[in-house]
Formats: structure tokens, C-alpha cells, sequence
């Protein structure tokens, strides 16, 4: 998981420094790129809502179209739940693309968008331990999802070629897993699929730059 | 002197010397003629009713003989005495029909005539319950080829000549076996209710059959849940019948599954349990607890009892059971006569078995014995039935009173006529502490048969031969039921009672043990610490029982998992591995 997170990273970062290569070739046009940070909260209430963080690049389309490569990254806390476990994380990582309508008056810019992504998701588990006192180990594992995602935005113009913008966006996705349990003393051990409703609504803010 | 001080005194002395004479040991014979008659040989005891239609059990026999000779108090001193439900000068009877080999089990009808699916076995089912009819009975309920009811005393064997009738006997009767949970601490399932569930948190519903649920009403949101589903199989119909048994099991298990749903069902006989097991299965229970057990059967895995597990397991049930209570009270050996005198030698020249029983235990147990021997024939799973006794043998009871011994009373049961190697008699109640005997003769018999024989006695060591091997109750011996054997709750150790494998076919039982000495409420058996408590596999029954139910309410694993998880966490006790002892050992739910 840790690797496949690294590498989409490395995505998002060659997209952006392709990104700064192709502007320098296309007239009228030009790339932006974006950093941010903000907050997710989760439909399922066994995640706590989290801090994130973020890059994006957005190219025009045409003069009020545009599309958006989105990358986040966030770690929610679980809490105790009625799935026995006390504690653990779900890391998620959304790369997100988007295609955006601009409504630009003057230095702002609305913007709606919706668009899909692909979801990167690890799940630790750190609360089983009455469980495992018991002689009962658990595991649990989620997978990676494709997921669908709508919202809006605005943008302010700072200067020239800086702008302030916040963004949000909620997302529809289930993410499927595994759970295994198993008896130690015996090794007889029970598993089957799990579904949680991430469905993750992101408030997001931050500076854009042309490039 | 006063004279009035006179007369005080002479009426003081002679009140003296009347109670001295009370008190005081005697010279004169314990007068014994209530209850037993003087036995020089056996023939001078052959009676008329010896003579009946042998299709119906001895001691019906015996109640019609003196129903006829004595009058109908008489009949319903004896009836009382030997536990006979008699009412209005009908006695409580099951009648088997003779099963054809195109005999289809597709059965119960419980209020009308069974469906069999042979117009053959349904006209003589409709013959018998007409001819019951006929002659003043009721058919109160049926299942496969029997019918439960009652029948007028004076006409057992008029029923009885009808040639579709195999047997009348009295019902075969469940009993109970003898009675917060220090097993909730001792097996650890506190530490697992603590728990938050895993991946499942769904309510588990547990059927308790029992005998009775008094004041189970008066527990409800305190040692039970808040409410509970009875229903009553029983000719009374009552749930609360006096009985604190079930009630008190219900208490292990809320203690045990806090979470669990609980249903009672009140039996007594086969033909209840039948009832009671679809009924439990039309609830959709997940686990049946069944502290109940009889002498009845061959203890190989056969039997009604079995049949309806392997139905109960069909629809997803799990049956636990307690092992029985009668590892003290058993013994077991083959026929042997070196003399050839037709009585069984139990060691060496010794043809009398004795045991001793209080006057309070034969007050409050009754005397009884249960001879049974390795002759049942063959179980046939579609008619429910076996093909029978070859070899016919007899039981007598004597007393010893003033160094003499006295014959008490026999069973007689004339087979192959009578088709099941079975002997039983009861209840005899004495006012002095002494000792009482058995005997067995060799009536009619070409082979020297296996004996199993349980003398309930409820002292331990007071039998003068005893075998704690394969001293199991039935349905313990069933392949398709957890049969629990007993454990003390403080101080872990083996409970003499506890009755042992293994099972008639050498399979090993119980499967488990658990704990019993238990404290309950003051509604039911009160609490250990002051002196009283739960003892008995009745005990030990529901606490595997909750332990199922608590792991399958918090935990994904399907029960015969969670039966397999406990088994491997048992901690094992006696000899290293599973025995028939202990089972796998004592229940824990922890790892260790």
C-alpha cells in the first residue's frame, strides 16, 4: 500500500512537471498547479473526520471548460465501533479527475465540476486487543476503489498569476474488504467481505500558480 | 402429700413409662406389612396378573389386578406410589402400533391422526384410536406410530387383544437431572462478554426444555431478560407447574448470554419432547438446552430422542444435554449363574445386590430401580421403533428389616411378548434407615445379556457394586447432541454424579464438562454460598449452552465452529486427550 501510494504521488508529480513543460509550449493556454489543504469528514461514523492535503493541476479546455488532475491524502481515526475493534486508521488517496465549468466574473471564478477517481486505501487496525487477549486474531483489509465525485469551488484572483481558492466536493464511494478471524488455540478461522461507505465530503483550500 | 400433687405425679409417671415404651428399642418385629411381602421362594409370589396379555407393561398389569381384586382406592395408592398419572379411574398410557415394512414417517398431525402415507398403518391407527375410544379412553396426542392418552384402568387388556396394538405401557418420562452463576467467572465467558462484538451482533434464541419454570415471572428483567416465550406441551398446560428446574437453567444462561433470547418448553413425555422440537424449530431457535435425561433405550445413538436431534440439526439447531446424574448410582455386568439356579451371581456367591437408603431419601426420593439390558433389537429410524427383546429377565427389590429380608415388589415384564428388555419398580418410601436389595432372575433366556442398572439412591458409596462407566442418561449417547458432564465451579474437581461414557457402541461421553454447584436466586435453588445452590449435569448443560450462545452472538463464527473452538479450549483433565470422564475437559472460554 505504502508503495502504491508513493507511486501515485510520483504520478501527480510527473503530471505537474509535464504540466510546467507543456506550458511553455501551447500560446493562450496554460497550466495551473494548486496546493491545498482542508478537512474530510465520512458517511460512515466509525471515521473520524480527518485533515488533508492536496495537489492539483487544471488545464483549459476551452473558455469555460477545464480539466483538473487531483491528488489528497488523508488519515482518519477509527473509533470504537460495534465491529470490535477500539481503534486504527484508514488512510485514503484519492486521484481524482475532474471536468470543471468556470462562471469568471472579474478576479473570481465559480466553478462547478464533477468527475471520477480512483480511491487508494490502507486500513490498520490497533484496538483488537481484547479480542487478541482472548486468543483471537483478527485482520482486516480493504481495497483500492473507483469512486465518483461532484462539487464547486471559487477562485480569487491574488495576483497576475496567483490565486486563492477553496473547493468542495463530496464523493460517492464504497470501499470492499476482507475480514479473517481467527482461533488460535484451534486455527479454525472465519472470514468474508466487508463494504464500508466512505462517501468522504472534502473542504479544501489553497494557492494556484500558472505555469 | 397433696393429693392433687399425687394424682400429678402418677399421671406424670405413667405418661413416662407409655413414652419410654415409644422410644425405647424393643424387642418387637418393625412392622413391614404395608409394604412388602415375605418372599420363601419365587413361586410362592406368582399372582394372577402375571397372567395378562403380556403386550402390556407389568406394573399396568399389576395396577389392574388391583384395581380388580382391591377396589379403585387401592389401585390409586399404587398408582400414586409408582408415579402412575391416574385420574377418574383412567391411567395415563402410550400405545405403539405394530409398524408395517411400507411404513412412511412423513408425520405429525398433533391434534388428529398422524399422516403417515400408509392407507395401511392410518386405518389401524384409526382402528386403535377408535377402539380407545370405545373403551372410555382419550387420545390425547400422537406421533409416528404411537398414541399418548389415557385409558379407562379396567379395559388395558381388552386394548390390548386388538392385534395392530404392539405395546401399552405408561409413558416414557423425562426427568430432571437434580439441580449469579459462579460459571460465568470460572469459565471465563465474563471476560468475553466484556467484549464488543465482532462482526456480528445478532441475537441468539435458546430453547430451554424442561420440566417446569415456576416463578420464572417474578425474574423477568432481573435473573431473566425482560421477557421470554413460553409455551407448555404438557396435558396441564402450565409453564409455572411447581417445578423451579427450568427457571433456574434459564438463569445459568442469562448469565452465561446476557443477550440471548430465551423460549421455555414445558414436557414431560416423549410425545411432548416431539412436540416441543417443532415447535422450537418453528421459532427458529439456534440452540436447544435439554437438562433433562431417562433411563430409556439401548445408549448406542438410537432412539426418538436421536431422531428428533438429527432433525433439530437439519433445521440449524445445536442440542446440548446434560450427561446425567447417575454415576454413582449404575451398575453394570453380564449374567452369570455358576450355580445355575436362575438367579444372577453379582460377585461370587453373592445373588443379592445391596444398597442402603436413608428413611429420608426414601421419603423424599422414593426407592427405585431401572434394570435394562444390551437387547432392544434393531432401531428402525423410519417407524421410530425396535424390533425387540429375545431374552426376558426380571427384577425384584427386597428390604432388609430386623436382619431378615423381605421381598418388596418385582418387574415382571414378559418378553418377547413385552418388546423392550426394560424392568423398573418404584417408589417405595420406609421409615427407618436400612438396607434394600435387588435381585435378577433369568426367566426365559437363551443368552447371558449385558446389564445396565441404575438404583437412584442420592448418597454417594451406598451401593454395594458399582459401575460409573457407561452410566450415561439418555439422549446423552446421542451422536447429534453436546452431552455436558459435571465439573465443581470452585473447586474444579469431578463430581461423583456426573455420569460417564462410553456410549453402548464405545463412542466417547460426554463431550464436555462444565461447571455445576452453582448459586441461582432465591426464586429457584438459592445460593451457594448459603448452603444451597445448583448441582447436577442440569447445571453444567447450560452453561456450554450460554458459553455457544454468547461466542455466536459476538463473533462470525457458525456454531459447530464455535463447538470446535470450545472443545480445543477446554482444559483437559484426567487422562491426557478426550475421555469419557471428563470429555475434552473442563469448559473454558479464554485461550488458556
Amino acid at each position: 500500500m505504502k508503495k502504491t501510494m508513493v507511486f501515485s504521488l510520483f504520478l501527480v508529480v510527473m503530471f505537474a512537471v509535464s504540466g510546467l513543460w507543456a506550458g511553455e509550449n501551447l500560446q493562450g493556454k496554460s497550466f495551473r498547479l494548486g496546493i491545498g489543504a482542508g478537512y474530510a469528514t465520512f458517511s460512515d461514523d466509525q471515521f473520524d473526520g480527518s485533515v488533508l492535503v492536496g495537489l492539483k493541476i487544471t488545464y483549459p479546455l476551452a473558455n469555460a471548460l477545464r480539466v483538473e488532475l487531483a491528488g489528497a491524502y488523508t488519515s482518519s481515526k477509527i473509533t470504537a465501533n460495534v465491529d470490535g475493534y477500539s481503534g486504527g486508521k484508514l488512510k485514503v488517496m484519492p486521484i481524482q479527475l475532474s471536468l470543471q465549468y468556470c462562471f469568471t466574473a472579474g478576479n473570481l471564478n465559480p466553478y462547478i465540476g464533477a468527475g471520477c477517481g480512483y480511491y487508494l486505501n490502507d486500513l490498520s487496525l490497533d484496538g483488537l486487543t481484547g479480542w487478541e487477549n482472548m486468543g483471537f486474531e483478527i485482520t482486516e483489509e480493504v481495497k483500492n476503489k473507483f469512486g465518483f465525485h461532484f462539487g464547486g469551488g471559487i477562485e480569487f484572483k491574488l495576483k497576475s498569476n496567483l490565486i486563492f481558492f477553496i473547493d468542495v466536493r463530496y464523493c460517492v464511494v464504497k470501499i470492499p474488504g476482507t475480514y479473517t478471524i481467527t482461533d488460535t488455540v484451534t486455527g479454525i478461522e472465519q472470514s468474508g467481505d466487508i463494504e464500508k461507505d466512505l462517501n468522504p465530503l472534502m473542504f479544501g483550500a489553497g494557492i494556484s500558480i500558472g505555469l | 402429700m397433696n393429693r392433687k400433687i399425687k394424682y400429678f405425679l402418677i399421671g406424670l409417671f405413667t405418661v413416662a413409662v407409655a413414652v419410654a415404651f415409644m422410644v425405647l428399642p424393643g424387642t418387637a418385629k418393625t412392622d413391614v406389612s404395608g409394604i412388602v411381602k415375605k418372599l420363601d421362594n419365587k413361586s410362592a409370589y406368582e399372582a394372577s396378573y402375571k397372567e395378562g396379555n403380556a403386550k402390556v407393561e407389568f406394573v399396568l398389569r399389576k395396577l389392574m389386578n388391583i384395581y380388580h381384586n382391591d377396589g379403585e382406592e387401592a389401585a390409586i395408592r399404587f398408582a400414586t406410589r409408582n408415579r402412575l398419572e391416574l385420574e377418574n379411574g383412567r391411567i395415563a398410557v402410550e400405545v405403539e402400533i405394530k409398524s408395517t415394512a411400507s411404513y412412511n414417517t412423513s408425520r405429525f398431525n398433533h391434534t388428529g391422526m398422524p399422516s403417515t402415507g400408509d392407507e395401511g398403518m392410518e386405518q389401524a391407527m384409526m382402528m386403535v384410536k377408535n377402539r380407545v375410544e370405545q373403551l372410555g379412553g382419550i387420545v390425547e396426542k400422537t406421533y409416528n406410530h404411537y398414541f399418548q392418552g389415557k385409558a379407562d384402568i379396567g379395559t388395558l387388556d381388552r386394548l390390548a387383544e386388538l392385534p395392530e396394538i404392539s405395546v401399552v405401557r405408561s409413558p416414557v418420562r423425562f426427568f430432571t437431572q437434580a439441580i449469579i452463576s459462579e460459571g460465568v467467572a470460572d469459565t471465563k465467558a465474563g471476560s468475553i462478554q466484556s467484549l464488543t462484538a465482532y462482526r456480528n451482533n445478532t441475537p441468539v434464541k435458546v430453547c430451554i426444555i424442561d420440566g417446569g419454570f415456576q416463578n420464572y415471572s417474578q425474574l423477568l428483567g432481573t435473573e431473566l431478560p425482560s421477557s421470554v416465550t413460553v409455551q407448555s406441551f404438557t396435558a396441564s398446560g402450565k409453564v409455572e407447574n411447581g417445578q423451579v428446574h427450568g427457571t433456574a437453567v434459564a438463569e445459568i444462561i442469562h448469565d452465561m448470554a446476557p443477550d440471548a433470547e430465551l423460549y421455555f418448553a414445558v414436557i414431560s413425555t416423549t410425545a411432548d419432547l416431539v412436540e416441543a422440537v417443532d415447535w422450537a424449530i418453528s421459532q427458529k431457535v439456534d440452540l436447544i438446552s435439554f437438562s433433562m435425561g431417562n433411563y430409556w433405550g439401548p445408549l448406542d445413538g438410537t432412539g426418538i430422542t436421536n431422531s428428533l436431534a438429527v432433525e433439530a440439526k437439519a433445521a440449524g439447531i445445536t442440542w446440548v444435554c446434560s450427561a446425567g446424574n447417575s454415576g454413582a448410582e449404575h451398575w453394570s455386568g453380564t449374567f452369570n449363574d455358576p450355580d445355575g439356579n436362575g438367579w444372577h451371581n453379582f460377585s461370587g456367591s453373592d445373588e443379592m445386590f445391596e444398597f442402603y437408603v436413608t428413611a429420608e431419601e426414601s421419603h423424599y426420593y422414593g426407592v427405585s430401580t431401572i434394570l435394562k439390558w444390551n437387547d432392544w433389537g434393531t432401531w428402525n429410524e423410519s417407524t421410530w421403533d425396535y424390533s425387540g427383546a429375545t431374552q426376558d429377565y426380571d427384577l425384584f427389590l427386597y428390604i432388609l428389616v430386623d436382619g431378615e429380608w423381605y421381598l418388596v415388589d418385582s418387574s415382571e415384564n414378559r418378553q418377547p411378548g413385552y418388546k423392550y428388555p426394560y424392568e423398573g419398580i418404584g417408589y417405595y418410601e420406609f421409615d427407618e434407615d436400612t438396607f434394600w436389595g435387588v435381585k435378577i432372575f433369568k426367566k426365559n433366556a437363551t443368552q447371558n445379556v449385558k446389564f445396565d442398572m441404575y438404583i437412584p439412591t442420592f448418597t454417594y458409596g451406598t451401593l454395594e457394586y458399582s459401575t460409573p462407566e457407561g452410566s450415561l442418561t439418555s439422549p446423552a449417547d446421542s451422536p447429534n447432541i453436546i452431552s455436558v458432564g459435571a465439573i465443581d465451579a470452585i473447586q474444579n474437581t469431578y463430581h461423583y454424579y456426573s455420569s460417564q461414557g462410553p456410549t453402548a457402541d464405545g463412542r466417547i461421553k460426554p463431550d464436555i464438562c462444565a461447571p455445576s454447584g452453582v448459586s441461582c436466586s432465591d426464586y429457584t435453588y438459592g445460593s451457594r454460598s448459603q448452603g444451597y445452590g445448583f448441582y447436577g449435569t442440569s447445571a453444567s448443560c447450560p452453561h456450554m449452552t450460554g458459553a455457544i450462545a454468547l461466542l455466536k452472538s459476538k463473533t462470525p463464527f457458525t456454531t459447530n465452529e464455535i463447538v470446535q473452538i470450545l472443545y480445543g479450549r477446554a482444559i483437559d483433565m484426567g487422562v491426557a486427550g478426550a475421555d469419557s470422564k471428563y470429555g475434552r475437559g473442563r469448559l473454558n472460554m479464554a485461550k488458556d
